[in-house]
């Protein structure tokens, strides 16, 4: 947080290279969060440009309240979900939801080895797959909290949320890609 | 509800666990994985030359505001002395008389008298008032 008041502070009086600082620093998150949620890249190379320039022209209203990555994210968070609403999507449908079928995870035998099973390139890239074919919020919620490892109370405060509702949505989310991933891989098996 | 929490429990356990040795869970190394193959699995990087194309953005953007400053700085400036030479004359006859009663020097009634004088001062608060809105201030 300190660090975070002297880059602040320094970007606020304009000092040379301060805002590049920021932004060198803040960039990935903001490409993975906003990636995760609009699932396009240049939509998202779009979209992290605007995220900046409001970080740029809001950043003297930042109270110090939250750590600079979240007060970030959730401005990112919220461009992403704007964008999304402006195309019309859902946040949190997937368009293969198929909550009406019988569960996968029936279908597989305990004796099923997924880690071996994941051991192969190709199925790596079907978790990748998978974890596309996820709702918008629950890929971003599974993103933030294995990937970018954030905490339970920071993505509550990036996604304006409460933290109830982002455990059940990541509980969710990690089922689903659980079954959805063993399904596959006994099927390839 | 119970089955929940024990799968709640199982997936977060499986996050604190690394390596492949089993843990004696089905549940928690199916988990580990599922997280496994996350961290593993390709996802596209940001552009490397994305926080370049950022700041070049928020610079474009800066002096797409700092011209939208000045040029409404001027048009102020311009509407300030166009009101000044229309209202200007007709506020110096209302003033005249107090002033030619000695209530002030004669310098400073000369002076007050010379209308560039109040069209220079009318357009700069006219200018300074346009000019009082907020903005950021990052370089």
């Amino acid at each position: 947080m300190t660090d975070d008041r002297a880059l602040v502070e320094a970007a606020l009086a304009r000092r040379p290279g301060a805002f590049e600082r920021l932004v060198r620093g803040h960039e990935k998150l903001v490409w993975h969060l906003v990636y995760r949620m609009v699932a396009h890249p240049e939509d998202t190379r779009d979209l992290c440009q605007e995220v900046f320039l409001r970080v740029y022209r809001k950043l003297d209203q930042y109270r110090y309240e939250s750590s600079l990555a979240t007060w970030i994210g959730r401005i990112a968070f919220s461009i992403a979900t704007r964008h999304l609403q402006r195309r019309r999507l859902a946040l949190d449908e997937s368009p293969r939801d198929e909550d009406g079928e019988d569960d996968p995870l029936e279908r597989i035998g305990d004796d099923f080895d997924l880690a071996q099973a994941c051991a192969d390139a190709d199925l790596m890239a079907h978790v990748a797959r998978e974890l596309e074919a996820l709702p918008p919020m629950q890929r971003t919620l599974v993103s933030l909290y294995h990937l970018e490892e954030l905490g339970i109370a920071e993505i509550a405060t990036i996604t304006g949320q409460p933290e109830g509702t982002v455990k059940n949505s990541l509980f969710r989310a990690r089922r689903r890609l659980r079954e959805r991933l063993e399904h596959a891989m006994g099927a390839v098996a | 509800m119970n089955d929940r929490n024990t799968e709640w429990q199982a997936q977060e356990r499986a996050r604190t666990l690394s390596g492949s040795t089993a843990s004696g869970d089905a549940t928690v190394d199916r988990y580990r994985a599922v997280y496994q193959g996350l961290a593993m699995a390709p996802f596209p990087a940001p552009p490397t030359d994305l926080g370049a194309q950022i700041l070049e953005g928020v610079r474009r953007a800066e002096a797409d505001e700092r011209f939208e400053r000045w040029t409404l700085r001027l048009l102020g400036l311009a509407g300030g002395v166009g009101i000044a030479f229309y209202a200007g004359p007709t506020l110096l006859d209302v003033l005249a008389p107090a002033w030619s009663g000695g209530a002030l020097p004669e310098g400073i009634t000369k002076l007050a008298a010379n209308p560039w004088l109040w069209s220079t001062l009318a357009a700069l608060a006219t200018a300074l008032m346009l000019d009082r809105r907020p903005r950021g201030q990052v370089a």
